[in-house]
Order: structure tokens, then C-alpha cells, then sequence
């Protein structure tokens, strides 16, 4: 990273540590819905929805520290895990439905 | 169908480079070129003769769709959190069908894989038949989530020029 947090203002070191702590938020909040919920489908909502904010989040809030190509990266990087996750989520759960309806 | 253009199918096809191309660096940190270059060619022409491309859009769309998709991705991330998070048993999950108006079999898929980021539905599997029907898992089958599946769609079908929009006559 180029910019180190010494060069950061105030208001941005704040606004990035505000958006890391939200992303930890959906971080956990998704890690007790998989805990919590009673099925592997609902489970699948909890992994799928919350991770991806949090993750958003965690790059927005890690933007503050990187230049303009590393922040492109990251937001890529972001895209591409929500796309994947999104994906795998209806192929895990098309799985799941095919199984449960053998049984 | 109007079939697209030599320089449509160009431009289409470089999009689809350059997106490779982007992924490409991020995951390697912008290294190794020479084989991705190669790479890239053969995965090109692979989607070429299997006549796979990224969708033609609306490129008016497109601010009002991300702006509707953030919103719905945020709602979707805080309702699963209150749910995960609250006292007691906020879930009932159910299965449910929607019938799907979108006629191409692309842009039903994007549509199901979009949906599991909504608040309270996963999709699950499409059946087709008169009309294609998505399955989806429902979080909280008393809650409005088919409003918010139909929102997705008529967005989408803002979007994606292969779908007629209704009233259009294009």
C-alpha cells in the first residue's frame, strides 16, 4: 500500500475503521446464521447475503489505504467473489434439493 | 431477432477480453502475460464458436439497475443478519415458485443467480414450461418476497436488450 495511516486524515482513518467494523459485523452475523438456522438451504442465505456486504464492506473500508489500481483490483476482486458466491449458492443448493428429493 | 452487426460482435467480444484480461490481474497481480495472452485467444475463440458473450445492455439502464442492486444487496445482508442476530426464531423457510416473464434462457439464469443476493430468497433450480417457473427457497415464507423478485426482473428486463420490455414494440 502506498499511503500509510499516518497520512490519512482523521475523518478518513474513521470512515475506513467504521466500514471494517460493519464488515466484521455481517461477518459474524453470517458465521451465527450458519450456526443457527435449521437447514442447509436457509444456512446457504446466511453465507450468501451476509458475507458479500461484509466483504464489500472490508474492501471499502481498506480503499482508504491503496492507490487507484490496487482499489480497482480490490473492487474486482469483490465482483468476482459475490458472482462466484452467488453462483455456487444455486448450484450447492440445487444440489441439496436434487439429494433431499431421492431420499 | 435483429442479428448483430460485424463491429457489434467485435466490440462484444473485446469487452469480453478486456473482462478476462481485468480478472486476470487481479488474481495474478498483473503477471505472467505471455501465457495468459494465449490463454485468452483460445478462451476467445472458444466463446466465439460456442456463441457464448456477456449480454447486450441498455447502457441508460445501467445507473438505475447498480443503484437498485446495491439497495437490494444491503437490505438482503441486514435482514439475514437480523435474523441470524435477533432472540428467538425469525425464520419459517418455505418453497415457493415465481413464474419467470424473461424469455431467454440466459438472462433467467442471471436472474436466478441474482436473486440469492435479495432479501430472503435462494434460487434453487429453473423448470421450464409455459411459463418457465424459478424454484426458490424462501427464508420467511410470510414475508413480501415476491415483490422484490419481480422489482429484480422488471430491472433486469430494463437492462438486457434481448428482452422485450412490455409495451415496446421494438
Amino acid at each position: 500500500m502506498t499511503n500509510s495511516a499516518e497520512q490519512l486524515s482523521a475523518l478518513s482513518i474513521l470512515l475506513s475503521s467504521l466500514l471494517l467494523l460493519v464488515g466484521l459485523f455481517f461477518f459474524i452475523a453470517g458465521s451465527i446464521g450458519m450456526l443457527r438456522f435449521p437447514d442447509s438451504f436457509s444456512r446457504l442465505h446466511a453465507v450468501t447475503k451476509a458475507d458479500s456486504l461484509g466483504l464489500g464492506s472490508i474492501v471499502a473500508g481498506l480503499m482508504f489505504y491503496g492507490d487507484l489500481w490496487q482499489n480497482l483490483l480490490l473492487l474486482l476482486i469483490w465482483l468476482l467473489v459475490m458472482a462466484s458466491g452467488s453462483v455456487s449458492c444455486q448450484l450447492l443448493a440445487r444440489f441439496a434439493k436434487t439429494q433431499q428429493d431421492k431420499a | 431477432m435483429a442479428m448483430p452487426t460485424q463491429g457489434a460482435v467485435f466490440i462484444r467480444y473485446a469487452a469480453l477480453g478486456a473482462a478476462f484480461s481485468l480478472c486476470w490481474a487481479a488474481l495474478t497481480g498483473g503477471r505472467g502475460w505471455w501465457f495468459f495472452l494465449p490463454l485468452c485467444l483460445l478462451l476467445l475463440l472458444w466463446c466465439y464458436w460456442d456463441k457464448l458473450s456477456l449480454p447486450p445492455v441498455r447502457f441508460k439502464a445501467v445507473p438505475g439497475f447498480l443503484l437498485f442492486f446495491c439497495r437490494q444487496l444491503v437490505l438482503g445482508a441486514w435482514d439475514v443478519a437480523w435474523r441470524a442476530l435477533a432472540p428467538g426464531k425469525k425464520w419459517a423457510p418455505q418453497w415457493q415458485r415465481y413464474d419467470v416473464s424473461m424469455t431467454q434462457p440466459a438472462s433467467q439464469r442471471l436472474l436466478a443467480s441474482m436473486v440469492s443476493l435479495l432479501p430472503g430468497t435462494c434460487a434453487v433450480n429453473i423448470e421450464t414450461g409455459q411459463p418457465d417457473v424459478l424454484l426458490l427457497h424462501v427464508l420467511d415464507g410470510d414475508a413480501d418476497w415476491r415483490s422484490g423478485v419481480a422489482a429484480l426482473e422488471q430491472q433486469l428486463v430494463k437492462l438486457l436488450c434481448n428482452e422485450q420490455r412490455q409495451g415496446s414494440t421494438l
